[in-house]
C-alpha cells in the first residue's frame, strides 16, 4: 500500500510565497497609484501655470484693440492648453477607476478639472468678442455614475472633435461631484441642464443625447465650415 | 469590487498557489528526478507481458502501431499480442490478419467483437490473458522499442506499483493545432512526473500503460460505463492505495487531432468523464485518509474548472468586450473611420493600465513558460523543434479554447446532454 502523506511544510512554504508575491502585487499597486497622483498634481500645475499665460495674453488683447496677430497667438496657445486639459481630464477618469485607496484624492484632482473647463470656456467666449476665431465651444455635462449613454455622447462629440479638430472645443464636466462643487450648480441651473447628457453649443442648450446627425448639423449650422465637410 | 471580479481574482490567487506549488515540488525533488532518469535499467528475468490494441476503424494506423511493439526490446516468446476489433467497419480486421500472417513467429491473437468500447474491448482481453503484467496500447499510437523494460523494471522493484505510466509525446506534428497539441504534452511530462512523485497520478493512458494483471483482476477491470476508462481505473486503484507511477524515459508516440474540430471533440469527452469521475469519487475530495491526492490533487481538478470560467471571463472582459465597444462605436458614428486615421494620435500611458491584474497574468504567464522550459530540459525535447512562431499564441490562445471546452462541459452536464462520440 501506499504511504499517504500530507506534506504540511511544501503547503505552508507555497502559502508563504504566494502571499509573498500577492503582496509585491498590492505594493506594486499602490506605489502606482502615488504615483499617478502625482502625476496629475503635475500636469494640474502646468494647466495652471499655462492657464495663467492665456489669461495674461488675454488682458493684454482686451487693452489693444484690432491686435490681429496677438490674437492669432492667444488663439495657438488656447488651442494647445484646452486640448491638453481634456487629455489630462481622460486620464484621471482612466486613473480613477483603477485606483483602489485615493478616491478622495481624486475628487479634489476632478473638482479642480472642472473648475478648469469652466475657467477655459469663459476666457473664450470672452475672447471670441475681441478676436475673430472660427470656433464653436461646447460645454459637455455628462454623468458617469447616473447616465449610461453619456459614453455614446462622449464617442459621438470625439468624432466631430476628430472631424473639425481646433475648430470645436469641446469642455467635458463630469456632474457627479456636483455635490462636492458648488459652481456646477450654478451653471447648470443658468443653462437650464435638467438631465443628462446636456451640451451647451454656443449659448444654445440640448438636454439629452444627440445622434450624430443631429449634432452634425447644429454644428455645421453654427460653425463657419464648408459643404463637403458636413456632409 | 464587483462580483465577477472577485471570482476572476480568486481565480489568479489559487492558480498562482498551485504553480507556485509544483514549482516547489519540482526544485525539491530535482535530485531524485535526476537519479532516476540516469537508472540503469538491468532486468534479471523477463515476465511475460501481454499487450492489448483495442481498435475501432484504425486501418490508418493499426500496422505501424504492431510493428512498435514487436520491435520492443522484449523476447518474442515472453510477448503476446492481443488485438480486439471492436466492430470495425473499415480495413481494420483485414490489416491486423494479414499482419498475423506475416509475423507467425509472434503469439498475435484477434478478437472480433460487436461495437461496444473500448472498456469493453479491454476487458475482453483481461479475460483471456494469464500473464503478470499487461500493456494497453491505442491503435493510434506508437511505443518506443526501450519502453516495456523500463516499465516492467520499475514494476518489478514495488509489489504495490499498480500501474506504470508512459512519458507521451505528440507523433510528427504538422499542423497548428497539433504544435499546440506537442506543447501542452510536453508540459504535462513534467507534470505527470511531479504527480507521481507525491502519489497523485490519476491518469493511466491509453497509449502504453501498463498494468500488474492481478491487481486489475482484484478491482474488476475497467469500468464499462465511464468515458474515461482509463483514468477511472486510476481512481480506483488510488482508492485502494495502490501506486501510480511514471517511468523515467518510456516514452510512447500517440497521433494528436489535427484539427480543432477533432481536438474538441477528444476534449470534450475527457474533460466530461473527468468531471463525472470527480462526482463519483466525491468522497475523496478533501479526505486526509489518502494525503495529498485526497486534499490537494483532487480540489486541484475541481480548481481547473472553476479558473476555466475565470479565464473564459478574462478573456471576454480584455479582448472580445473591448473590440464589440469599438464595433459599436463606430456604428454610433455611421461607420465613418476617416475623421479617426486623419487626427489619428499614438497615445502610450503606462499608467492607464491596470497594474494588478497585468501583474498576475504575466507572472502566471512566467511561470507557465518556465515549467514549459523545465520539462523540456528534463525531456531533451526542445520547445522549438517545430519552429516559434506557435509558442506565443499556444499560451493565450490554447488555454482559451481549452477553458471554452471546460465550461461548455459544465453546461452541457448542467442541462443533462448526451456525450457522442
Amino acid at each position: 500500500m501506499v504511504e499517504r502523506k500530507i506534506s504540511k511544510q511544501r503547503y505552508i512554504a507555497a502559502t508563504v510565497i504566494t502571499t509573498f508575491i500577492f503582496i509585491f502585487g498590492v505594493l506594486l499597486g499602490l506605489v502606482l497609484d502615488y504615483e499617478r497622483v502625482e502625476y496629475l498634481q503635475f500636469e494640474y500645475s502646468k494647466n495652471e501655470l499655462d492657464y495663467k499665460s492665456l489669461q495674461m495674453q488675454f488682458s493684454l488683447l482686451d487693452m489693444e484693440e484690432e491686435d490681429m496677430k496677438g490674437c492669432a497667438a492667444f488663439e495657438k496657445v488656447m488651442e494647445s492648453t484646452v486640448s491638453e486639459l481634456a487629455d489630462s481630464l481622460e486620464a484621471v477618469q482612466t486613473y480613477r477607476e483603477y485606483s483602489a485607496t485615493k478616491k478622495d484624492q481624486y475628487d479634489i484632482i476632478e473638482r479642480r478639472y472642472a473648475l478648469d473647463n469652466l475657467r477655459y470656456w469663459m476666457i473664450v467666449k470672452r475672447a471670441q468678442k475681441i478676436c475673430p476665431m472660427n470656433k464653436l465651444t461646447v460645454l459637455y455635462f455628462f454623468s458617469l455614475d447616473n447616465c449610461p449613454v453619456c459614453p455614446n455622447q462622449g464617442v459621438i462629440l470625439t468624432y466631430f472633435k476628430k472631424k473639425f479638430d481646433d475648430k470645436l472645443l469641446i469642455f467635458p464636466i463630469n456632474t457627479d461631484i456636483s455635490e462636492k462643487e458648488p459652481m456646477l450648480d450654478v451653471i447648470q441651473s443658468r443653462y437650464n441642464i435638467t438631465s443628462y447628457p446636456s451640451i451647451v453649443i454656443g449659448d444654445d442648450t440640448y438636454n439629452g443625447i444627440l445622434d450624430k446627425d443631429a449634432l452634425g448639423s447644429i454644428i455645421c449650422s453654427k460653425l463657419n465650415v464648408s459643404e463637403g465637410e458636413c456632409s | 469590487m464587483n462580483p465577477i471580479m472577485i471570482v476572476v481574482w480568486i481565480g489568479y490567487i489559487t492558480t498562482l498557489y498551485f504553480l507556485v506549488y509544483w514549482l516547489l515540488i519540482f526544485f525539491e525533488k530535482k535530485d531524485i528526478i535526476k537519479k532516476d532518469h540516469e537508472t540503469e535499467i538491468k532486468l534479471s528475468s523477463y515476465p511475460e507481458v501481454s499487450v492489448l490494441v483495442p481498435a475501432y476503424n484504425e486501418e490508418r494506423s493499426i500496422r505501424k502501431t504492431l510493428e512498435s511493439i514487436i520491435e520492443l526490446e522484449w523476447p518474442k516468446n515472453r510477448l503476446k499480442i492481443i488485438v480486439i476489433n471492436d466492430g470495425s467497419t473499415d480495413k481494420t480486421k483485414h490489416i491486423v490478419n494479414d499482419f498475423i500472417k506475416k509475423h507467425r513467429d509472434f503469439d498475435i491473437k484477434l478478437l472480433n467483437q460487436k461495437n461496444s468500447g473500448k472498456a469493453t474491448s479491454l476487458n475482453n482481453g483481461l479475460d483471456i490473458i494469464r500473464s503478470k503484467y499487461f500493456a494497453c496500447l491505442d491503435a493510434d499510437s506508437f511505443v518506443l522499442p526501450g519502453t516495456l523494460k523500463k516499465m516492467i523494471y520499475w514494476h518489478e522493484k514495488d509489489a504495490n506499483l499498480a500501474i506504470t505510466t508512459p512519458v507521451m509525446k505528440v507523433h510528427e506534428p504538422k499542423t497548428i493545432t497539433q504544435k499546440f497539441q506537442r506543447l501542452e504534452y510536453i508540459s504535462g511530462m513534467l507534470l505527470a512526473k511531479l504527480m507521481s512523485y507525491i502519489d497523485c497520478l490519476y491518469i493511466a493512458p491509453g497509449p502504453f500503460s501498463v498494468y500488474k494483471t492481478a491487481i486489475i483482476k482484484e478491482l474488476g477491470g475497467f469500468d464499462t460505463n465511464s468515458m474515461v476508462e482509463d483514468q477511472e481505473i486510476a481512481y480506483r486503484v488510488q482508492v485502494k492505495h495502490y501506486k501510480i507511477m511514471q517511468v523515467p524515459h518510456a516514452y510512447v508516440k500517440t497521433i494528436a487531432p489535427s484539427n480543432m474540430k477533432g481536438l474538441y471533440v477528444q476534449r470534450n469527452r475527457w474533460f466530461k468523464g473527468s468531471l463525472i469521475n470527480l462526482i463519483k469519487y466525491k468522497k475523496l475530495i478533501f479526505n486526509s485518509t489518502y494525503g495529498d491526492f485526497g486534499v490537494f490533487q483532487l480540489p486541484l481538478n475541481i480548481l481547473a474548472y472553476i479558473v476555466a470560467w475565470g479565464a473564459l471571463v478574462t478573456f471576454f472582459y480584455y479582448s472580445i468586450k473591448p473590440f464589440f465597444d469599438r464595433l459599436y462605436e463606430l456604428w454610433l458614428v455611421g461607420f465613418d473611420i476617416m475623421p479617426y486615421l486623419q487626427n489619428f494620435e499614438w497615445k502610450i500611458d503606462l499608467f492607464a493600465i491596470e497594474p494588478m491584474s497585468v501583474f498576475f497574468v504575466y507572472l502566471m504567464l512566467a511561470f507557465s513558460v518556465l515549467f514549459l522550459y523545465l520539462s523540456s530540459r528534463v525531456h531533451g525535447d526542445k520547445v522549438r523543434k517545430y519552429g516559434w512562431v506557435y509558442i506565443l499564441p499556444y499560451f493565450f490562445l490554447y488555454f482559451i479554447i481549452m477553458s471554452y471546452i471546460m465550461v461548455r462541459v459544465v453546461l452541457e452536464l448542467l442541462i443533462g446532454k448526451k456525450q457522442k462520440w
